[in-house]
């Protein structure tokens, strides 16, 4: 079940920089299946995790993950 | 190192380690055709079983294990560029697939042997301990151990630790050890009122509690994986 709460954006990022799940795995050291349930949604990533697509895809965080805009966060 | 030097690789890891599934399960059967023939020869059908012979039969049919296993390894050994973390991971699918379909043969088995165990415990409560009782418990814990060892990953080589450590496969083992937590609670309290009326009842129900506190976790982490696989 996807969680609704994250946009992610990895697969349009993945596209542009023209690899395949498996190179992007292999990129950062995980298993083809953890790049894809985190592109479906289904597996929310560490803050590692995130940090390591970021920087092998040559892009920040934010663009390839955020809020959706209707979750309100506890003040 | 190029695409078509991994995939070679990958190609006869495969072929090697199709090998060994082949020679462990041929050395299994000759542990069960070695334990038969020692077991008819010492007549331990028709006469009451004794320490000796039974020493003797478990000495011989262990050797024979650790030969085949000794040869399944020297036929069978992957080549050291086979072992590095790119093509581990670049066979991840398979093995985490071979582990989920393992893990998933957990309750199956473990409820087998549970209940053997739990006719076993009966009887040592009922008659006191026999030596077939001592080697069937005993056979029962090193299968427990065993597959907790299998589960959890403990001392696997860096390789193989790099597919129980991967993000996902952590989550999921970490949901699995959840899952097991709580049914052996439940299975606790339950126990334990049982053990207020019955006490017998309640020793001779532990084994199950082991056993499900060992399968739920490995079938839970099976059943994540194979949703995983098909959101894929």
């Amino acid at each position: 079940m996807p969680d609704r709460r994250l946009v992610v954006r990895l697969k349009a990022a993945r596209t542009e920089a023209g690899l395949t799940q498996a190179e992007l795995a292999l990129k950062v050291g995980v298993t083809r299946k953890t790049i894809n349930t985190v592109e479906n949604g289904v597996f929310v990533p560490s803050t590692i995790l995130a940090l390591g697509l970021a920087r092998a895809l040559g892009v920040t965080v934010e663009a390839l993950f955020s809020l959706a805009p209707d979750v309100e966060l506890d003040s | 190192m190029s695409d078509a030097e991994e995939e070679r690789i990958v190609a006869d890891m495969r072929v090697r380690l199709r090998r060994r599934a082949a020679l462990i399960v041929l050395t299994c059967v000759a542990v069960l055709a070695t334990e038969f023939v020692l077991v008819m020869g010492f007549h331990m059908v028709t006469l009451p079983v004794r320490w000796l012979p039974m020493a003797e039969v478990t000495a011989i049919a262990t050797l024979v294990a650790v030969a085949g296993c000794a040869a399944t390894y020297w036929a069978t050994r992957l080549p050291p560029e086979a072992l590095s973390p790119r093509i581990t991971l670049r066979d991840s699918d398979r093995v985490q697939r071979i582990l989920a379909r393992v893990y998933l043969f957990y309750p199956f088995i473990l409820s087998v042997m549970a209940f053997n165990t739990v006719m076993i415990a009966h009887r040592v409560l009922d008659r006191g301990w026999r030596i077939l009782d001592v080697l069937g418990s005993a056979s029962y814990l090193v299968n427990i151990v065993f597959y907790l060892l299998l589960l959890s990953g403990w001392r696997m080589g860096r390789v193989v630790r790099l597919i129980y450590q991967d993000e996902l496969f952590r989550s999921f083992r970490t949901q699995g050890y959840i899952a097991g937590f709580w049914s052996v609670l439940v299975g606790l309290l339950l126990i334990f009122a049982l053990g207020l009326t019955r006490p017998a009842w309640a020793v001779e129900a532990l084994p199950v509690l082991i056993a499900v506190g060992v399968s739920v976790p490995a079938a839970t982490i099976a059943l994540l994986n194979r949703r995983a696989e098909r959101d894929a």
